[in-house]
């Protein structure tokens, strides 16, 4: 924000005095104090399966409407869920409540030796299954909705195509990497041979955290310059600084990569094209893609940089009803921040309401709130 | 809102004109033969230190870093196995099964 020393004494007096909060903004920022609260909001956890662990959120007004038909959201396995519910007023989460949606979340935890033999069959047949299982079984609700972000968008395909009989009403994608020869030069790498999945993956049979970043680094080299930038403009407004520590906090918390997982995605999904030809080997049988029937929601990020636009392209779905929706935003823009909670938010939400009752539904069960 | 300081929107101009150079920078076949090589290297050091420092070690009794990750591996594996049973009992008692659920 521009600063004119000119202008008399007051505008010296008004730039002093704002100096002087970017200057304090600033050393508490370096010293890590007054960080935002992490997942706000109230919930309850219902059910838990090795370090995956399923969390049911509490209303905090009573919203106008309530939907028939609860929402599962699933998260990738790059970063954590704490995108969903960054910050009070900046957070998906609070969003679908406000608007009479019953919200769960899937949330995988940290990776560590334990989870390195984790596949794709772990995430997509053992815990997606039973996870909304759990969800019907606390909601009361005969079907859910799926709200997959990322990788847990290509998570919760591969689990609805291969378990046919799972109720699931709708699904939301967001920003899903079908053609993943299109996300970077690290996929690239991959898919031409010049480096392999064992490479990256470390003592404890995971791709580390610092490996993920690298790869980011690599498809954003001057991307550092745009956070010091908007942090230098924030300085001066709590609530900004607030909501870029957040966000920051967030996309730079990234978390090990299952090993196991690893290997299956390079061999299937960049080498073998298997999502792009809609047939994904898994388990002992082939899941296609053909065999989801339910309306699909894609919605891509025109200035997403992780996961462009071009790696959506090729998701066919000809069983489904499918709708692909480009909006203005970057990957975290999709749901994070004032833009997407005026624009891209609602329209996810009107799209859910236009193939959703909205009748009344089970109560909570009570419990201690859990964060 | 008031426009960005001259000094700021210099740096967005910079940064907009390096990031599509710096990114067909990356692109190239010859960096990524080179990251793809410098990865490798990084394995073949860690291999080739570990071996001699932990020899070293071994000579004053002491564990070698890698002689921790080992055994943290080995309890990784037996926690494995062990959620394997747990899980197999909890679904047994759940549902009278040990078939995934919708499948």
């Amino acid at each position: 924000m521009s600063r004119d020393l000119g202008g008399g004494p007051g505008r010296a007096i008004e730039w002093v005095r704002h100096t002087g909060i970017r200057a304090r903004n600033g050393v508490l920022h370096a010293a890590g104090r007054n960080l935002p609260e992490e997942s706000p909001s109230p919930r309850l956890q219902v059910w838990a399966r090795d370090k995956a662990r399923l969390y049911r959120y509490l209303p905090t007004q009573e919203p106008a409407e309530i939907r028939a038909t609860p929402i599962l959201f699933v998260m990738s396995l790059v970063t954590t869920a704490k995108v969903f519910d960054l910050q009070e007023d900046n957070s998906l989460v609070r969003r679908f409540l406000d608007a009479g949606h019953d919200v769960y979340l899937l949330d995988w935890g940290v990776p560590d030796a334990v989870e390195s033999r984790n596949t794709l069959e772990t995430y997509c047949d053992e815990y997606i299954p039973r996870a909304v299982r759990a969800v019907m079984d606390e909601s009361g609700s005969e079907d859910v909705n799926i709200f997959g972000y990322c990788l847990g968008a290509i998570f919760t395909m591969l689990s609805v195509a291969g378990h046919k009989a799972m109720p699931v009403r709708n699904i939301v994608m967001l920003a899903t990497p079908v053609d993943m020869g299109e996300l970077g030069p690290l996929t690239a790498m991959l898919r031409g041979g010049q480096l392999n999945a064992d490479d990256l993956v470390d003592w404890t049979g995971n791709v580390p955290s610092d490996r993920i970043k690298e790869s980011f680094h690599l498809v954003e080299p001057a991307g550092e310059i745009t956070t010091y930038l908007s942090l230098w403009n924030s300085l001066g407004h709590p609530e900004q600084l607030e909501a870029h520590q957040a966000l920051v906090r967030w996309s730079s918390g990234h978390i090990p990569f299952p090993g196991a997982a690893f290997r299956q995605i390079v061999d299937l999904f960049i080498h073998d094209d298997s999502l792009v030809r809609g047939k994904v080997p898994l388990g002992n049988r082939v899941v296609d893609l053909a065999d989801i029937t339910v309306p699909v929601l894609s919605v891509t990020g025109a200035r997403d940089k992780l996961v462009p636009a071009p790696s959506t392209d090729p998701l066919a779905l000809p069983g489904a009803e499918l709708e692909k929706l480009e909006l203005n935003a970057g990957h975290a823009g999709l749901i994070v921040g004032r833009r997407a909670h005026k624009e891209m938010i609602p329209t996810m939400l009107q799209w859910l309401d236009d193939r959703s009752g909205s009748e009344g539904r089970a109560g909570f069960s009570g419990g201690d709130p859990a964060s | 809102m008031s426009e960005p300081p001259l000094w700021q929107r210099a740096v967005v101009g910079a940064q907009s004109r390096a990031t599509p150079i710096l990114r067909a920078a990356v692109d190239r076949q010859e960096v990524a033969a080179g990251f793809g090589l410098l990865q490798t290297l990084r394995g073949i050091v860690v291999r080739t230190t570990e071996a001699p420092s932990r020899r070293l070690l071994h000579l004053f009794n002491l564990p070698a870093g890698s002689d921790v990750n080992r055994m943290l591996v080995q309890i990784a594996s037996l926690e494995r196995e062990l959620r394997e049973m747990a899980k197999r009992i909890e679904d047994q008692q759940r549902d009278g099964t040990l078939k995934e659920p919708f499948s």
